[in-house]
């Protein structure tokens, strides 16, 4: 079990590490637009599609699963915090089972559609036509991926309330805050 | 029938701690499957996800995340402590003035309340601490002064707000200016009072010599630059507030750049906890859509304010109710989860009572400063008692003037409205 949790971090870890790097090209393409707009009077014509078709929804997808393992995503958890550890424990399952249910809807409905528009050869209509399949084919990856660590904490969550005690997972136990 | 089974899956969800946006998404797809059948969940959950995220105003999130903890990593915040503690710390109860004016200064390059909250604690608690402040009192302004950053632009929930409610995000956060002065006062003239009541709380800091006053300055002149590059360029219409994002979050990479504290090993963890933030806000915001669109169907907002319309109150009781209302959710919830799961019903209802939703985002964003040190979860509260290592009843104690004081604020900017209105009305128009 911990292996599986141990290579799923891997892969959740490298996507991230793409992630991040595309927030930082973000960062940098938006502030040259502004700057040879401003200077030089010619806009880089592209940025406003590139970032808004493919970087932005690879920095959200890629790190849909790594956020969850850091405990970023954020829940009420003011009452859940006094349930007794069965009921923790099962609240945790019910959770899991939830979220595993929405995303693996969210992912077979985006593959469909990219694999629909990567037959078709979709392409953004404008100056330049930018493919469409490669950012609906992040729904299907991105979502895959959460929705398999989802089906890890289900398992572990699962085992936790058989067993009464918990089994180590890897998700962290501190929240990230970000207000 | 169907509106109360999707809303109980909601609340049932959220009791248990299922994260916001999972929650909305789930219970949105199940009442979307309810009433239109698998045919409605399949056409909005294959547009909805990439549509959401896909937005270009979208990356004002990212980049302020990004700016803020850029910021944290340049220690800028630190040292301009230092620069308004050597100001002000003379006077009675100057070093807790002058941590709310480092709080409204780290706010003016820094749209993250936590991180405030995390920073003021690290260093103007241990000033006061050290001055023989009483600790109860020297945690609360620690605690209230690090929400100015959610008030003060450039500011992560303010957008959240323009976006949900679809309200111009540059004049809303130049609406977020004149109250957080307003706020900083309220917090001065509290620790002020405070003071005079006794004395012995607060005792005034060394004389500092002019010239070390002076020389402490030198950190003021890079904190304005970078908050001209992000409010200056968005209130003249230089460029949009998205694009300001992106320029604010590269400054603050050349500030921490100029410090010398960026490293790869440093720059790492700040991009990838940015990019977590931005996700869980992309999540909760995609997982309003979903519930969005189902709860559109029901005609649930529609009804509400015809039901409100035959009500024969004033529509000043029922903005008296709705921001009590919001002071009592935050004491209990995420701010951003009660922003969206509030924002469509309510911002539809004081629109139809004749409020300007500007004026009325702003207020918002104050009752949630509130809700940040209100007990039983006041985030903030948790944040500095943790840095500190002060028990949290002991943060809620010395927040609870602030308590007080920050609701005369609400009722003053509610009386005039022109404190937070004036200011986006002299805008160039974009």
């Amino acid at each position: 079990m911990l292996g599986l949790f141990k290579a799923l971090a891997v892969i959740e870890r490298a996507v991230t590490a793409v992630a991040a790097v595309l927030s930082i090209a973000i960062m940098l393409i938006v502030t040259c637009d502004v700057a040879l707009r401003y200077v030089f009077n010619s806009p880089l014509t592209w940025a406003y599609d590139l970032i808004s078709l493919y970087l932005m929804a690879a920095v959200f997808f890629l790190v849909l699963g790594d956020a969850h393992r850091a405990g970023a995503h954020v829940g009420v958890d003011i009452l859940q915090q006094r349930f007794p550890p069965a009921a923790r424990r099962l609240a945790a399952l019910v959770t899991d089972l939830v979220g595993l249910a929405v995303f693996c809807l969210i992912a077979w409905f985006g593959g469909l559609r990219a694999l629909d528009a990567f037959e078709s050869a979709d392409v953004l209509a404008g100056a330049i036509p930018w493919p469409t399949w490669p950012s609906l084919a992040l729904v299907p990856l991105g979502c895959g991926l959460i929705a398999t660590r989802l089906l890890l904490h289900a398992a572990a969550d699962a085992i936790s309330l058989a067993r009464g005690r918990d089994v180590v997972t890897d998700v962290a136990r501190a929240q990230e805050n970000f207000e | 029938m169907i509106l109360a089974t999707g809303l109980l899956v909601l609340f049932a969800l959220l009791a248990i701690g299922t994260p916001v946006g999972f929650a909305m998404a789930a219970s949105g797809a199940l009442g979307l499957y309810l009433t239109g059948g698998l045919r409605m969940l399949s056409g909005i959950l294959q547009t909805a996800p990439l549509s959401t995220v896909s937005a270009y105003e979208l990356i004002t999130i990212p980049m302020f995340l990004l700016m803020a903890e850029l910021v944290l990593l340049s220690g800028i915040a630190d040292d301009l402590f230092r620069a308004t503690a050597a100001w002000v710390g003379r006077v009675r109860g100057g070093l807790g003035m002058a941590t709310a004016l480092a709080g409204a200064g780290f706010g003016a390059i820094c749209g993250s309340s936590t991180a405030s909250a995390a920073t003021l604690s690290a260093t103007s608690l241990p000033a006061m601490l050290k001055q023989g402040y009483e600790p109860r009192m020297a945690a609360g302004v620690v605690a209230i002064s690090g929400t100015l950053a959610m008030l003060i632009p450039p500011s992560v929930a303010l957008v959240i707000f323009g976006m949900l409610a679809e309200v111009n995000i540059g004049m809303l956060l130049i609406g977020g200016i004149i109250p957080g002065v307003v706020i900083t006062l309220t917090i001065m003239a509290t620790v002020w009072f405070l003071a005079w009541r006794d004395p012995s709380r607060a005792p005034s800091g060394p004389a500092v010599p002019l010239r070390e006053k002076i020389a402490l300055l030198r950190v003021v002149g890079p904190m304005i630059l970078l908050f001209f590059m992000v409010t200056g360029v968005i209130y003249s219409g230089v460029s949009t507030p998205t694009e300001a994002s992106a320029l604010g979050a590269f400054g603050a990479a050349v500030l921490a750049w100029r410090s010398g504290r960026l490293t790869p090993k440093s720059l790492v963890p700040s991009v990838v906890r940015a990019a977590h933030g931005s996700c869980m806000i992309a999540m909760i915001l995609i997982g309003a859509h979903v519930f969005g669109y189902f709860f559109a169907l029901t005609h649930f907002t529609q009804d509400l304010i015809a039901w409100v319309g035959t009500l024969q109150v004033s529509r000043w009781v029922v903005i008296a109710l709705i921001l009590v209302g919001y002071v009592i959710l935050g004491s209990f919830m995420d701010q951003i989860a009660i922003l969206v799961l509030t924002v469509p019903v309510v911002v539809p209802l004081i629109k139809s009572l004749g409020f300007d939703p500007l004026w009325f985002g702003v207020i918002k964003i104050v009752t949630a400063e509130v809700g940040m040190i209100t007990p039983p979860i006041g985030l903030n509260c948790f944040v500095v008692a943790r840095y500190s290592n002060r028990p949290v009843a002991e943060v809620f104690h010395g927040t609870f003037p602030h308590f007080v004081a920050h609701l005369l604020a609400i009722a003053l900017m509610v009386a005039w409205p022109e404190i937070i209105t004036w200011l986006p009305s002299r805008m160039q128009p974009n």
